[in-house]
C-alpha cells in the first residue's frame, strides 16, 4: 500500500470533527490494532488543534494542510499551518511536557509519546510544518502503559 | 459533547459524554464555572462516557481544577476509560487529579469516608 492524502482547511476549531472522520475512515483501512489507532487519532487531533491555535492563532483566513502518506509500514503524517515557528526552539524544547499546573503544553509533548518518529520545520512557504511517523511493527508501544 | 450536571447535598457531579478535545473544552469550562458562581463547591467529574481525551481536554480539566481550588473546594475526577486513563498517565497527570474507579467511590470521598483510590 502506497497511498497519498491531503486534506485542506481554514483555521476553524469545528473542522476538527472533519479531521476525525476522514482520520477513521483512513486509519481503518491500514493494520493497527485498536488501541494504536486511537492513539493515532489523538496525535492527529493534537497536530491539527497546534496549527490552528498556536501556528495560525485561530484565524480562519489562514489555512490548515494535512497530508497523511501510507507506506507498507508506516503512517506519516504533515501538518502545516501559516504560522511562524518561534525562534531559537528546537524539537527537545517543543516537545518538552509542561508543567503539571500548565492549562496548556501538552499537544506536542502528546504526539512525542504517541508516534514513532516527529520533527518540526520551516515548510517553502515560511509556515510550519509538523511530522510524525508511526511504524506499524511498533504498535505494541503503548502497552508499557498497562 | 453532552453534559449533564446532577446537584448533591455536597457536591455536584458533572456526567460528560463525548470527545473533550478543543471543540468541547470551552462548554465544560463554562458550565462548571457557572456552578462554582452558583455557590457549589465540590465537583465530581464522571467520565465513564468521555472515549477520547487530548491536550486540550487535558488543559480544560487543570484550568477548572484551579478554579475549585480558588472557591476552597475539591474535584475528583471518575470512571476514566482505559485510553483516557491512559493519556493522563502519559501526561503526568494523574498525580495531581484525584481519580476514582467509580461515581460510588467519588461520591464517598466527598463525605470523608474511607475510600480506595485508583492511582
Amino acid at each position: 500500500m502506497n497511498d497519498t492524502i491531503r486534506i485542506s482547511t481554514p483555521s476553524l476549531p469545528e473542522n476538527l470533527k472533519w479531521v476525525y472522520s476522514i482520520s477513521q475512515t483512513l486509519l481503518k483501512e491500514i493494520p493497527l490494532d485498536e488501541r494504536t489507532s486511537h492513539f493515532l487519532l489523538v496525535a492527529i487531533s493534537e497536530g491539527f488543534t497546534n496549527a490552528v491555535v498556536h501556528g495560525n492563532d485561530m484565524n480562519p483566513d489562514k489555512w490548515v494542510q494535512m497530508t497523511f502518506r501510507i507506506g507498507q509500514d508506516f503512517i506519516r503524517i504533515e501538518v502545516e499551518d501559516e504560522g511562524v515557528l518561534p525562534i531559537h526552539r528546537d524539537i527537545a524544547e517543543l516537545t518538552e511536557l509542561a508543567g503539571p499546573e500548565e492549562d496548556s503544553g501538552r499537544g506536542l509533548a502528546l504526539i512525542k509519546d504517541l508516534v514513532d518518529e516527529v520533527s518540526v520545520e520551516t515548510n517553502s512557504e515560511g509556515g510550519n510544518r509538523l511530522v510524525f511517523t508511526r511504524y506499524f511493527e511498533n504498535q505494541c508501544r503503548t502497552e508499557a502503559f498497562n | 459533547m453532552e453534559i449533564n450536571s446532577i446537584i448533591n447535598e455536597d457536591y455536584t457531579t458533572f456526567q460528560l459524554e463525548g470527545r473533550l478535545d478543543l471543540n468541547s473544552s470551552s462548554e465544560v469550562k463554562q458550565r462548571v464555572k457557572g456552578s462554582l458562581d452558583d455557590g457549589a463547591i465540590n465537583v465530581i467529574l464522571d467520565l465513564s462516557n468521555v472515549e477520547f481525551i487530548n491536550s486540550s481536554g487535558l488543559g480544560t480539566l487543570v484550568s477548572i481544577l484551579k478554579d475549585v481550588r480558588m472557591v476552597q473546594g475539591k474535584l475528583v475526577l471518575c470512571c476514566l476509560a482505559q485510553y483516557v486513563q491512559e493519556i493522563f498517565e502519559i501526561t503526568q497527570l494523574s498525580h495531581i487529579f484525584e481519580i476514582f474507579q467509580s461515581e460510588e467511590e467519588a461520591a464517598a470521598s466527598m463525605v470523608g469516608g474511607y475510600v480506595n483510590a485508583s492511582k
